[in-house]
């Protein structure tokens, strides 16, 4: 195998070295592991090695040969690693190719266990407190439980009036009732402190009333702002913010002169219907508003002197506003639910409908 | 209330075009809501107003007759089975072939008998007029022949279902809806004509007192004498119906339609078996009386009542009594017209379950001024029917005259209020609408306020009036909105903050009732062992035994409804609740005690890819709890067996405390005998924890930079006794005070009876080995571990595996 060193010439020797590159590079051509590179390399650049082998004939040559020899073996050398990086660049690449070659059926559905759900009325809560609190309105609560005085005579509702007709009361033991509304929230607020008051009072509030239209708990959202020179046109410009941020920005209100025994002067408050936008001719077949165009969402009302005075406010210093409505209908109107009772029979089929937001 | 438009058109002019959608908006506008309208007698079409020419046998029926009749211009000759034909001149309904009856029925010529018949003469329930009556119907002698009988009758009318709200008694009729309607298209209302009465002198009359004048500040006898007890007439029978009155007889038909009308109630005494003087009082102790109900009623001080010599005839307002009843053979009336205290006829009316037209009237507020005007009215009527004569003299006693109320008004105050700058002729203009009279003040105006407007009593509700008339819809200006930074922090966050964890955790949120029947609280409570449990604050008023009592716990509405989803067949059940609970206060007298909580209750199977997975157990409930706690900032909740609560399983249950003791609630496997009495076969793992020591216990959030040099870890191996709790070994590991542990956690408890010695478990730890500045060496972290596993071999007997 070893060519006769006697006869080689510097040439010979330096092509030698070039036909050894050459040489590697088709014996490493079918190997595809590293291991298997490395090994073969070993019988080029080995203490065996042929390119060690032909290194010994570099002794016998004129010593002013023997650079031009020396940097031909370096190439070799270097050569022979390039050969063995680049055939493992290929083998990777051919890798990655295969590796790309995977294919999944992305439309499996995904593991683990699912988020759960939020009831649709708290995401309606949620939603009316995030708007109000834009408009600067904080949230207050009060208890369930209340006294007679701050569900009804403080909000101008005396015994024997007709007005305690409009919410049929429960009575629990120690002399107490169920709040019929918010607005006790509205009087304890009032008479923690001086006005200003900007407040927002989410809560349930209970009713003697089970039928498919009325449950005897629902949940309730009024509203209070009381601070110098509040007028009947801020409680306008409040509701048609939040009815433009609810229902959407085309969203009109129509107020209608009402009556509540805690606000004077009174007013329902509709909002334009959401669905057929109140036009005709899809208004006279829409199922939301009944043809009206208009949806009731709530009543609302200037504060009735009566009630400042309860809380010792001056009517003469400040006057103020307040608005409430069921959450119930609320999200029955947002969400396209028919029927109230879905959000009391706590059925996951319907409930899982809602995601947290 | 049921208005007929028929009946506003006869009160008050309206605008040429104003149909029944323009009279619905302007009351809907104005306060007077609107809530529906029902279209009446479209069905019927074509029956004509009929004079009776001749009367002839039919030639081949002994029951039948042929009837000549004439309608305008056209004359034919009708077949008629009906025994109650009238003589010729006489007025009858003839429906000619064309003519529609209800029911879609219509009319041709046809042969009855061998004889051709044009149609046929009318009774009331072929007209869809009434549900029964004895033969064919007949007009009065005026009715004009040839006129649509509909039209005549009124039978095409629209009927407005009017939402009057409580301070508006005045609206309560169709004489008030009229002068509404009058105030909003600037029209007139039509004058009643009551100059025709004659009244007949020198008849019945009886004397009137009132004791109390409080109780009725006034009160009208009128009488009637030589009265026919009939039918009334079709057209007022049918106006009574449409407004949901059932008709009766002229008298009584007459009392309820000057009550639709006019807004007073009426009340007709038998006179001949009154016996004199009529006195108004109160009731006194252990009075009674039998109503006309038949009902034995013992009295109250508070109850007015009308008594003759022989004590109370009538519950005043509320109801008649059965002695002064009127019937079928009453010849002399007195007819009673007044106004009583409405906090009384209220009380009463209340007390006795007694609701009519009369006392929802009298306990809004009567106009004692009207009153001589209804009383009138009802005597014009029953004159005009013919029933009898009015006898001159009406007895009127009125010790406390009602006035005209003045209210002033601010022009700054109107200003302030309303946000616009409304000049003070604009509101003296709005109110003379009304009829509400001004005179101007220097800072505003005085308002005269009749007295059927009892709710107009300060300036603020002549503002509402002011604006009710058109300025409510005015457009609304957004710029206006002052937005204030709001300083407070919303009370609501904590139970929010729960909600939106455990729905992330996976769990889906119902709303229970806040209400519980009993049985459920003595469930959970284990039948009153778990005392604040069971002794839950009751409602007095309940509307069943579902309802009866306020939740202990959030648990049965959490039971009722995994109960309810796996009768639906819903068997993966993950479900929370956040919301209040009430419990009775330390002193008897204060106010409950109301807490919010959040609670869950899962069932069903963990998740596993495209096939069921294991059962959920314990630890799924745990990992649910650590998430919110986590969540809370909760890092060192400590959990404690056993719970000792009568509704989880003794051996599968842990009271939860924060890391310096505070109790949170617990959580574990719903006890199996409180799940087989609340109706839950599958395993169902339950947690409730109170919200607010959970916000109290928050530890604000403080983050660390990512550590700079690797970490080592090293596991350990070991049998222990099966009594020594992973927390344990925990806290004897860490009693090392090793600096390098960075971290350990269970990775094995294993329990193979197989493998493992009795009385024991292996463990497998893994220790986590750091130190801040540099990279640990291989013989440092094993320095470490071998300290850290001497401390807890130290504290307990373990054996190295
Ligand atoms: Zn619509």
């Amino acid at each position: 195998m070893t060519p006769n060193e006697g006869t080689l010439s510097v040439q010979d020797l330096i092509s030698a070295f070039d036909r050894l590159t050459a040489e590697f590079a088709a014996a490493i051509g079918s190997l595809s592991t590293e291991q298997d590179m490395r090994a073969v390399q070993a019988r080029y650049l080995g203490k065996k090695g042929k390119a060690t082998e032909l290194m010994k004939g570099l002794g016998r040559l004129p010593p002013a040969d023997r650079p031009a020899v020396g940097e031909s073996a370096n190439r070799a050398r270097a050569a022979i690693e390039q050969a063995v990086q680049s055939r493992l660049r290929d083998l990777a690449g051919a890798d990655l190719a295969v590796d790309l070659e995977r294919k999944l059926d992305v439309t499996l559905p995904g593991r683990g266990r699912r988020a759960g759900s939020l009831h649709p009325l708290t995401r309606v809560r949620l939603e009316i407190e995030q708007i109000f609190h834009g408009m600067g309105f904080e949230v207050r609560t009060g208890p369930w439980i209340e006294t007679e005085w701050n569900n009804f005579d403080a909000l101008n509702t005396p015994a024997d009036h007709p007005a305690r007709d409009m919410q049929d009361t429960f009575f629990v033991e120690g002399g107490f009732i169920l709040r019929s509304h918010t607005s006790p929230v509205q009087i304890r607020t009032m008479l923690a402190g001086p006005p200003p008051v900007k407040i927002i009072a989410p809560g349930n509030v209970f009713r003697r009333d089970d039928d498919a239209t009325h449950t005897p708990m629902f949940p309730q959202c009024e509203g209070l702002h009381v601070d110098r020179n509040v007028s009947f046109e801020d409680l306008k410009a409040t509701l048609i913010v939040f009815v433009q941020q609810f229902f959407g920005p085309d969203t009109q209100i129509r107020l209608r002169p009402s009556f509540f025994p805690f606000t004077e002067p009174s007013a329902e408050v509709d909002a334009s219907c959401f669905l057929c936008e109140g036009k005709q001719p899809a208004r006279s077949t829409c199922r939301l508003c009944k043809g009206t165009g208009w949806l009731e969402i709530g009543g609302s009302g200037m504060v009735h002197p009566n009630v400042l005075r309860a809380v010792g406010y001056d009517k003469h210093d400040v006057t103020g506003f307040a608005f409430g409505m069921g959450l119930s209908r609320m999200a029955m109107l947002k969400y396209g639910v028919q029927d109230l009772r879905l959000f009391y029979e706590n059925d996951l089929r319907f409930l899982c409908q809602f995601p947290t937001s | 209330m049921k208005i007929s438009l028929n009946w506003l058109r006869e009160l008050v002019e309206l605008p040429a075009g104003t149909e029944l959608e323009a009279v619905a908006q302007a009351l809907t506008e104005q306060g007077l809501e609107v809530e529906g309208t029902e279209a009446k007698g479209r069905e019927l079409a074509g029956v004509l107003v009929a004079e009776v020419l001749d009367i002839k046998p039919h030639p081949n029926a002994n029951k039948l007759r042929i009837v000549r009749v004439r309608a305008g211009i056209r004359e034919e000759s009708v077949v008629c089975g009906a025994s109650n034909v009238p003589p010729p001149g006489n007025r009858v309904c003839w429906a000619p072939p064309g003519a529609r009856l209800p029911g879609g029925h219509t009319l041709d010529a046809r042969e009855v008998r061998g004889v051709l018949s044009p149609g046929m003469i009318c009774s009331e329930p072929e007209m869809g007029l009434c549900e029964q009556a004895d033969g064919i119907l007949i007009l009065l002698p005026a009715a004009e022949s040839g006129v649509e009988v509909a039209q005549y009758l009124g039978v095409v009318d629209d009927v407005l279902e009017v939402n009057v709200t409580p301070n508006r008694p005045d609206a309560l009729s169709h004489l008030g809806i009229a002068r509404e309607l009058a105030a909003h298209f600037g029209t007139r209302l039509r004058p009643t004509d009551l100059a025709t009465v004659s009244e007949q002198a020198g008849g019945i009359t009886m004397d009137v007192r009132i004791d109390d004048p409080q109780a009725c500040p006034r009160y009208t006898a009128s009488f009637v004498s030589g009265l026919t007890v009939a039918p009334s007439p079709i057209a007022m029978r049918l106006r009574l119906q449409y407004c949901g009155i059932r008709a009766i007889s002229n008298l009584v038909d007459v009392t309820n339609y000057v009550l639709l009308e006019t807004g007073h109630p009426l009340h007709a005494f038998d006179f001949d078996r009154l016996s004199g003087p009529v006195v108004v009082r109160r009731a006194r102790p252990g009075e009674t009386m039998t109503t006309l109900d038949g009902m034995d009623r013992a009295l109250l001080a508070e109850d007015i009542v009308i008594t003759d010599g022989n004590g109370p005839v009538a519950l005043a307002g509320v109801m008649g009594g059965n002695t002064s009843e009127i019937s079928g053979t009453t010849r002399n009336v007195l007819l009673e017209a007044a106004t009583f205290e409405p906090r009384s006829i209220r009380r009463t009316s209340r007390r006795l379950g007694l609701v009519s037209e009369a006392s929802y009237r009298f306990e809004r507020g009567v106009d004692a001024n009207g009153i001589p005007f209804a009383a009138r009215r009802a005597a014009a009527l029953l004159a005009e029917l013919g029933a009898g004569s009015v006898v001159a003299g009406m007895v009127d006693r009125y010790p406390r005259p009602s006035v005209p109320t003045k209210v002033k008004l601010r022009t700054a105050h109107l200003q302030r209020v309303t946000g616009v700058d409304y000049p003070v002729t604009f509101a003296r203009k709005q109110l003379a609408r009304l009829g509400i009279t001004c005179e101007m003040a220097a800072d505003g105006l005085v308002a005269t306020v009749p007295t059927f407007r009892p709710d107009l009593a300060i300036e603020e509700d002549l503002i509402e009036e002011i604006l009710r008339m058109g300025e409510y819809g005015k457009p609304a200006h957004k710029e206006r909105i002052r937005s204030n930074a709001t300083a407070q922090a919303n009370p609501e966050a904590p139970a929010d903050r729960a909600r939106a964890l455990l729905a992330s955790a996976g769990l889906h949120e119902i709303v229970s009732w806040a209400f519980v029947p009993r049985s459920a609280l003595a469930a959970v409570s284990g039948d009153g062992t778990q005392r604040e449990l069971a002794d839950g604050i009751a409602i007095q008023n309940p509307i069943s035994s579902d309802y009866e009592v306020m939740r202990t716990s959030l648990l049965p509405g959490l039971a009722d409804a995994l109960k309810r989803n796996l009768a639906r067949g819903v068997s993966d059940a993950w479900l929370f609740e956040v919301g209040r609970v009430v419990r009775r206060p330390a002193k008897p007298g204060e106010a409950p005690v109301e807490r919010a909580h959040a609670a869950g209750l899962i069932t069903g199977r963990r998740a596993a890819w495209l096939k069921p997975g294991e059962p959920v157990d314990f630890y799924d409930l745990k990992r649910v709890v650590e998430d919110l706690l986590r969540g809370f900032g909760l890092p060192d909740a400590q959990y404690r067996a056993p719970a000792g609560v009568s509704f989880l399983h003794p051996g599968v249950s842990a009271l939860v405390t924060t890391g310096t003791g505070a109790e949170l609630g617990c959580l574990g496997e719903l006890h199996p005998a409180i799940a087989r009495r609340l109706g839950i076969e599958p395993r169902a793992f339950h947690f409730e924890l109170a919200i607010a020591p959970l916000a109290a216990a928050t530890v604000s959030l403080r983050a660390e930079a990512p550590p700079r040099f690797p970490a080592v870890t090293r596991d350990v191996s070991f049998w222990s006794d099966v009594s020594l709790s992973a927390d344990a070994q925990r806290a004897g590991f860490l009693s090392a005070d090793e600096p390098l542990l960075r971290d350990l956690a269970v990775l094995e408890d294993f329990r193979e009876p197989k493998y493992v010695p009795a009385g024991k478990k292996g463990m497998l730890w893994t220790m986590t080995y750091r130190a801040a500045e540099r990279t640990l060496t291989d013989a440092e972290a094993d320095a470490a571990h071998a300290r850290v596993v001497k401390a807890l071999a130290n504290l307990h007997a373990i054996e190295i595996r």
